[in-house]
């Protein structure tokens, strides 16, 4: 069973989302980047794989070996925060990947407490259970907002097709119109 | 400062208090944790920070049991200077990955962070430099 989150958190994240695509001057059913997002917010989004300098074996182990171990990283360097993005995911992945680490940053999560964690030179961020699950259901709604969802279903768009206007998984689209109950809305022909 | 953790001496002490029960009847008497991420750990795996705090709590030992040391002259800390030391934020990192992690890619992504933050500093002083 998920964490239950706090009463009023899925409507406000409903609305935090529609507000980011006022914000770069969406409309509210129009697919929305993520990388834009980050831009509006002056949070660097790092492709390792462009990374020069980076050394082969760091290349080698993260984007070949063991790339489907690990999806993104948030630094915050001087204060700013900056995230490495896994690129060799699926687009749809790494769109939700993006969204999942632009709602900690939105939702304001802070970490209670720094705890060096074994294997890292420094400490890493406890995000809790709640705020996991926060930054789930917000980074969804980033992602599919239930005004794209609609807007998508007065169309008579398949999952499939969703998936490929909106670049995300077949997963994150199907747990949406679930959650949202969108299917249930009467369509005309 | 880091601190490496001797994961040869966690996944001994777990699988000895383990003993002859079954993967899953321990990991639901921790709590939090699956049958195989325990398993991953018996191996030698790095748990994540939130599956070693409940495994040193399972075993009675303080989280810094499994510290082999501290490097003072590696690492961000080491690099930047104690200015920074206290601006928990700056140092701060957020990873999603998997629950438990073998060494090599945990020692990469820590390697992978410390040259972020290299970098980042090595801007800054550029361009306080050009302010100048």
């Amino acid at each position: 069973m998920g964490t239950a989150l706090r009463h009023g958190f899925k409507s406000w994240a409903e609305k935090k989302a529609l507000e980011q695509r006022t914000l770069l001057g969406l409309r509210p059913e129009a697919p929305m980047p993520a990388e834009r997002l980050a831009a509006h917010y002056g949070i660097s989004i790092i492709d390792p794989r462009r990374w020069v300098g980076l050394p082969e074996s760091i290349a080698d182990q993260l984007l070949v070996k063991e790339s489907h171990r690990w999806s993104a990283l948030t630094l915050f360097p001087g204060g700013a925060p900056m995230i490495v993005l896994n690129t060799t995911h699926s687009p749809a992945r790494q769109e939700s990947n993006l969204c999942h680490e632009l709602a900690h940053l939105l939702c304001g999560h802070k970490v209670e407490q720094m705890v060096p964690v074994p294997g890292f030179p420094i400490p890493l961020r406890d995000y809790n259970a709640i705020h996991e699950e926060e930054a789930k259901w917000l980074g969804a709604c980033l992602h599919l907002p239930k005004p794209a969802l609609l807007w998508a279903h007065f169309r008579w768009m398949d999952v499939a097709s969703t998936c490929v206007h909106f670049n995300a998984s077949t997963e994150l689209v199907t747990w949406r119109i679930r959650a949202t109950g969108v299917a249930r809305v009467p369509r005309r022909r | 400062m880091s601190h490496e953790v001797n994961t040869t001496k966690l996944a001994a002490m777990v699988r000895a208090k383990r003993g002859d029960r079954g993967l899953r009847a321990v990991a639901t008497d921790i709590g939090g944790v699956s049958a195989s991420t325990l398993s991953r750990v018996e191996a030698g795996h790095i748990p994540d920070l939130d599956t070693y705090l409940r495994l040193c709590r399972w075993l009675g030992v303080s989280p810094e049991e499994f510290w082999v040391g501290q490097r003072g002259d590696e690492g961000v800390l080491g690099n930047l200077g104690e200015v920074h030391a206290s601006k928990a934020d700056f140092l701060a990192a957020h990873l999603r990955a998997d629950q438990t992690l073998p060494s090599e890619t945990a020692a990469a992504l820590g390697q992978l962070i410390q040259l972020a933050y290299q970098q980042a500093e090595m801007l800054k002083q550029q361009a306080q430099l050009i302010r100048e």
